[in-house]
């Protein structure tokens, strides 16, 4: 079932709804009480997004149960502890954001400490991957508790908890 | 070391002091943000003192100008640094644990999203320590009152920026709830067997992803007008701020309100000991409001007339019918259940009760000839503030005594738990019930000073008395939280013998939040448990 992707769906189509019922209005006089562009541009906009995004979730958990069937189960996933990256690059962010008031200078600095920010989080994914590979090394998987999760040793290298997901014949 | 012994060091041993501050564990997180929202509030709440001693005193505290600094800080404070983000930050901490899940989705996002709050809030806050001073614009940050030339200085551009940081981090904070609660579920949690808290942050998190990009290109476009103009030419610049504004503006009512719906849900559900009433009705009317909230903006702007008012009336008012379910749920799960008045409890009730007035005077301003009279006056901010904290944070209470235990491993002193919850009603009442008088007499808001021939020096006495008791009871649930930490009352696994996932962990759960789960067959699989146990006792 990919009922994750239902929910934005259905969510997105009474959002359709809810902008289609601006036109019986189009006739309302004086003019300024008829609906506006923006008003059907925003409400539209938003139910078009919602939409879409529910067609791309739908697209994902199809191929994800392919490749899960293909699989005999999801690859594992590892959770990070930490991330010094990911504050990093918050920073850099802000610091770049309110540099559009105050100046080139902070741009500059914000766009510098952004970049370290996302030069650590490709360390970080590089290092996952390797822990992965590694997990895979050692036997892979850990016996699934009645939880669904799995871990892998610390032998690996690689902390955290492997979410293998749900098996064959379960719904999410 | 993680709960569980394995290693989870991810930096090294020396940067051990970092690892608080960067640590992805959505609870850590949460909790965090959760201090920092605090925080603000606490911040947010001085300044609406010293905007109501102006009021009793009837000027001569506060310049004008200052003034508007206040109310300015205050409505932008509570807004974007306290109630949305601690009601985001509870899902972040419990949607997880709700749904059998050992992390949130996207965890780095979320730790990036509680340090553009704090980086959000501080820019906003600084804008005090310039010489122009904090923005006055209002949390709306209406044009043309926020341009250049009506608002110059850097403290107005703090104030851009500050919210355009928070507003991103809260975006971020809903993707990774909205991915928790439909990617993450343990394996039999189907969405139908999702806790209603989990519900009410779905479509909290909906509103958040489809509604907020509204208010950053806002803020983009008010920036361009600031430094360049022409980008919001005359009039018809105004109105377009004013649509993209409140296309975000009331969403975010209900983002401030929704969550703490769940959190009242699961503890009446809890302390009247039985299931969740009328739980698929439930996520339909959920999902049909906040639908609805998305549709029904325009009735800010009844007055300017710009808008489809015939259209936005009718939304605004058919938002009684999902509502009216809503109560009927809440209703009926108190009917006939084995009621236990812990403090979390009477805090759910009183958000039942006073919730009710802000509602009911909400659909007096969703019509528009109504509107015309009390727009812009004190009945307004009655309104508002009996739906955000005479509801909102009254249903944040309640889901602090009620999760306390569980975050902390402690228990809340019942006691001060209850004059903490009578000094809130008192405080309530006495400060926001004289606004509806104020406002109806017409009393427009945002005015330092008023003439002595209105007769309003008493009710603003009284409205300044009450703010005075909402601090004492501030300060009573500070000391009930010190004094429950210092000397702590283990709570155990489950104290409250509740229904959710959450409760089948340790307190405070450990880093991947589960060693087991029980089966999972409804959304109150401990109470499933429960009766089980009874049904497999009782004699065949």
């Amino acid at each position: 079932m990919r009922r994750a992707a239902v929910v934005l769906l259905a969510w997105g189509a009474w959002l359709g709804v809810l902008t289609a019922a601006l036109l019986p209005f189009t006739r309302e006089r004086p003019r300024p009480y008829a609906p506006h562009a923006i008003e059907y541009w925003m409400l539209g906009g938003a139910a078009g997004s919602c939409l879409a995004a529910g067609l791309v979730l739908w697209r994902l958990d199809a191929r994800r149960r392919t490749a899960a069937a293909a699989a005999a189960g999801e690859p594992p996933r590892l959770i990070p502890d930490d991330s010094i990256a990911a504050t990093t690059l918050a920073g850099g962010l802000s610091l770049a954001l309110l540099g559009a008031g105050f100046g080139l200078w902070l741009v500059l600095m914000g766009a510098g400490v952004t970049a370290l920010g996302a030069g650590g989080l490709i360390r970080e994914t590089r290092a996952r991957r390797r822990d992965l590979a590694a997990a895979g090394a050692i036997g892979g998987v850990a016996p699934r508790t009645s939880a669904g999760t799995a871990r892998i040793t610390p032998a690996a290298g690689a902390p955290g908890t492997i979410r293998p997901g749900p098996g064959p014949g379960e719904s999410r | 070391m993680s709960s569980e012994g394995v290693r989870t060091a991810s930096l090294p041993l020396r940067w051990a002091p970092l690892r608080a501050l960067a640590s992805t564990d959505h609870k850590r997180v949460a909790a965090h943000a959760v201090a920092v929202s605090f925080a603000f509030f606490l911040a947010g709440g001085v300044l609406a003192l010293i905007m109501r001693s102006q009021l009793a005193a009837d000027g001569g505290v506060v310049s004008q100008n200052v003034y508007d600094e206040l109310f300015t800080m205050h409505g932008s404070t509570m807004v974007y640094l306290f109630v949305v983000p601690i009601g985001l930050a509870a899902g972040i901490y419990f949607v997880p644990l709700q749904v059998g899940a050992a992390e949130v989705a996207a965890p780095r996002a979320a730790l990036a999203g509680l340090w553009l709050l704090i980086a959000g809030g501080v820019a906003m806050w600084s804008g005090f320590l310039t010489s122009s001073g904090a923005a006055t614009a209002s949390w709306w940050g209406f044009d043309p009152l926020s341009d250049s030339i009506h608002s110059p200085g850097s403290g107005m551009e703090l104030w851009i920026f500050g919210v355009a940081l928070v507003t991103i981090g809260q975006l971020l904070w809903a993707g990774c709830v909205l991915m928790t609660a439909l990617r993450r579920r343990a394996p039999g949690m189907t969405l139908l067997r999702m806790p209603v808290f989990t519900w009410t942050m779905v479509v909290t998190c909906l509103m958040t992803l489809f509604a907020f990009p509204a208010l950053i290109l806002a803020l983009a476009l008010l920036w361009a007008q600031r430094h360049f103009g022409g980008v919001l030419p005359g009039g018809i610049g105004a109105v377009d701020y004013q649509q993209l504004f409140w296309f975000y503006g009331h969403p975010v009512v209900y983002v401030m309100f929704f969550p703490f719906v769940g959190m009242v849900a699961e503890t009446i559900s809890t302390f009247s000991g039985r299931r969740f009433f009328g739980y698929r009705a439930f996520v339909v009317a959920l999902l049909a409001f906040a639908g609805l909230s998305m549709s029904v903006w325009g009735h800010h702007m009844f007055t300017m007339g710009q808008v489809t008012n015939k259209y936005f009336a009718l939304t605004s008012t058919a938002l009684v019918v999902p509502a009216g379910i809503e109560y009927l749920d809440f209703l009926g799960t108190l009917w006939r259940g084995a009621l236990r008045f812990t403090t979390a409890f009477l805090f759910a009730i009183g958000f039942i009760v006073q919730f009710l007035i802000g509602g009911l005077t909400g659909i007096v301003v969703a019509s528009p000839p109504l509107d015309y009279h009390l727009n812009m006056t004190y009945f307004v901010i009655a309104h508002f503030h009996y739906t955000i904290f005479a509801g909102s944070a009254f249903g944040l209470f309640a889901g602090i005594y009620y999760w306390f235990p569980k975050v902390t491993g402690a228990m809340l002193r019942e006691g001060l738990g209850r004059v903490h919850f009578v000094l809130l009603v008192i405080g309530t009442n006495l400060t926001f019930f004289p606004m509806f008088l104020l406002g109806a007499e017409g009393m427009l808001r945002r005015i330092s000073a008023y003439p002595l021939s209105t007769h309003w020096h008493g009710l603003n006495v009284l409205s300044t008395i009450g703010s005075g008791v909402i601090a004492l009871a501030t300060i009573v649930f500070i000391v009930n939280v010190a004094v429950s930490l210092r000397v702590r009352r283990p709570a155990g696994n489950d104290p409250w013998l509740a229904h959710t996932l959450e409760w089948a962990t340790s307190s405070p759960p450990p880093r991947y939040n589960f060693r087991e789960l029980p089966p999972i067959l409804s959304y109150a699989p401990l109470l499933d448990l429960r009766e089980q146990a009874e049904r497999a006792k009782a004699p065949a």
